[in-house]
């Protein structure tokens, strides 16, 4: 899939290490389920999603949001095996929560704006480029086990 | 799809700040497209795509009115891109999943400039809008 330059994983890197990984997760859990509300069905159990206030204030979205972006950077640290390092989420993920992997997308592209969102300028293409490499294969990774 | 009142008075009052930046915004969101989605080059074998080209600067100068355009005319966008979603149809033929690449480079833009502007509200007002914009653009396919 997609390959990473030595360039590409020293950019990724280090925009990931000034990344607080509980705001950041649930700003972008937040969002996605703000922006793209039927992304809503997988989360019955999270209570009041009524408004984006509610949701983006839900203390089970920042909490859920945390697990998942520690995950992704799980993915910064194996650039080189997102397909190994997400075999066994990728199995929960068909099997168990039963996600469709365009969710994967979506989630990807929402994290993709809030990095812009918070870096601003210091967001460039090129870094906006590498991310969305990390956000492809991750989404893909994730995908490889279904069956 | 169509926008509620809330999502339109978020666009326009937000156009009114990306209109001071229209020229840059436009170009940037190019270099964006072109960095993380390079076959997106494939429609412009005859453009020099440096950064800081003429022709990138003149072409998101062109994308980001027809945004405009859009915005001003929010009650009625398939009215206003008229003519644009014929070119698009007809002529330009661009595939349809580039349309979404685009608006989603033109939202980081967004998001990069105006911190303070892109709340989750706006984000997602953004995001239904340029879904709208695209959907004109492509309603004459086929």
């Amino acid at each position: 899939m997609g390959h990473f330059t030595e360039e590409d994983k020293a950019t990724i890197t280090s925009l990931w290490g000034k990344v607080n990984v509980e705001d950041a997760g649930g700003e972008t859990l937040g969002r996605l389920l703000v922006v793209y509300p039927w992304t809503q069905r997988f989360f019955d159990s999270f209570g009041n999603l009524s408004s984006a206030s509610a949701i983006m204030g839900n203390p089970k979205v920042k909490a859920h949001g945390k697990k998942v972006l520690t995950s992704l950077g799980d993915a910064v640290k194996n650039l080189d095996d997102l397909k190994g390092t997400f075999a066994q989420l990728s199995e929960l993920h068909c099997d168990k929560l039963h996600v469709d992997p365009e969710n994967f997308r979506l989630l990807g592209n929402v994290l993709v704006c809030v990095l812009a969102h918070h870096f601003g300028k210091e967001f460039t293409p090129q870094v906006q480029a590498a991310y969305q490499k990390v956000v492809a294969g991750v989404a893909n990774a994730l995908a490889h086990k279904y069956h | 799809m169509s926008l509620t009142k809330t999502e339109r008075t978020l666009i326009v009052s937000m156009w009114a700040k990306i209109s001071t930046q229209a020229d840059t915004i436009g170009t940037e969101t190019l270099e964006r497209l072109f960095l993380s989605y390079p076959q997106t080059k494939t429609y412009f074998p005859h453009f020099d795509l440096h950064p800081g080209s003429a022709q990138l600067q003149a072409h998101g100068s062109k994308v980001v009115a027809a945004v405009g355009d859009a915005a001003k005319n929010i009650d009625n966008i398939g009215a206003a891109l008229s003519k644009l979603s014929e070119l698009h149809a007809y002529v330009l033929r661009v595939d349809p999943v580039n349309f979404k690449l685009l608006s989603h480079c033109l939202l980081v833009t967004l998001a990069a400039r105006f911190p303070a502007d892109f709340t989750a509200e706006a984000h997602a007002a953004w995001d239904k809008f340029l879904a709208v914009v695209s959907s004109v653009l492509t309603e004459k396919y086929r």
